[in-house]
């Protein structure tokens, strides 16, 4: 992996896929604040889910970053 | 049905007399504060000095004087934040939450040179910075506003999905009034702009 290709990765990782994460995840707090009105227990179990779930893949996204920065990169 | 009561949200003034009130000092001092350019003021027709809410809020923020809580009422209005963030579902999503939980007044730059064009406009009272913008970044717009005697008081929250070590030192160098990092907690954004505005947190 080149040094550009290797900066690009990281980039993608560490900025790129965070920001949509970050709406997913302010949507679901601002859907179980009840600030948008009360949810279901259904409807709380799903926005559960799915900020449980955003959390694990921002987790996994700073996992790679690292290995990809730990990475040598060919001259 | 029910008619609205039209507001004021203009500028506030204040004479010489009510800031030596409000900070609890004398009148020659707030005088010889404006005097010597410490404190901008502006002189009426028939020659009084007039002070801007705004500024003796920056002037007692930046000589660590407790601000009173009359003085935050008199602000009246609403409070003015401009988020500026080229990534449009994270600023509606900030100005959703912020409309909900708080009695904000928000608007939304998407580019680092319209928050140069808005806030001559809209006159925040504390902005929220993304960093990683094309064109103008966070950073060259905090410095040009930091340059400039009348925006140089706002506070600047800074805000970023790309945080490492050289981000960091950074924002360290320009002297930000708070950071956040994406993903973030929309509550501990709201507890940092209300402190940042001398609010008590909710």
């Amino acid at each position: 992996m080149g040094m550009d290709e290797q900066d690009r990765i990281r980039r993608a990782l560490r900025h790129d896929l965070r920001n949509p994460l970050a709406v997913i995840l302010g949507r679901c707090e601002m859907l179980a604040s009840g600030a948008m009105g009360d949810l279901s227990v259904g409807q709380e179990r799903s926005v559960e889910a799915i900020q449980r779930n955003a959390d694990r893949l921002v987790q996994m996204l700073d996992a790679l970053a690292s290995e990809v920065e730990s990475l040598p990169f060919d001259e | 049905m029910a008619r609205r009561k039209k507001t004021y949200n203009g500028p506030i003034y204040y004479t010489t007399y009510q800031v030596a009130k409000y900070l609890g000092v004398s009148l020659p001092t707030v005088v010889n504060w404006v005097n010597s350019g410490l404190l901008s003021a502006h002189r009426t027709p028939g020659g009084h000095r007039r002070i801007a809410h705004n500024d003796v809020i920056a002037f007692a923020r930046q000589n660590s004087y407790p601000i009173a809580a009359e003085l935050r009422q008199a602000g009246g209005g609403h409070k003015r934040v401009l988020i500026v963030d080229d990534e449009t579902d994270f600023s509606d999503m900030v100005r959703d939450y912020l409309g909900l939980k708080a009695d904000f007044e928000v608007e939304v730059a998407d580019s680092g040179f319209q928050a140069g064009f808005t806030v001559a406009r809209f006159r925040p009272d504390v902005i929220l910075m993304d960093l990683m913008m094309p064109d103008m970044d966070g950073f060259e717009v905090t410095r040009m506003l930091r340059k400039d005697a009348d925006t140089r008081h706002i506070p600047i929250i800074a805000c970023t999905a790309y945080r490492d070590p050289e981000v960091e030192r950074r924002i360290s160098a320009e002297k930000f009034d708070g950071f956040v990092e994406k993903p973030l907690k929309l509550n501990v954004l709201l507890e940092l702009i209300q402190s940042q505005l001398g609010l008590s947190v909710s």
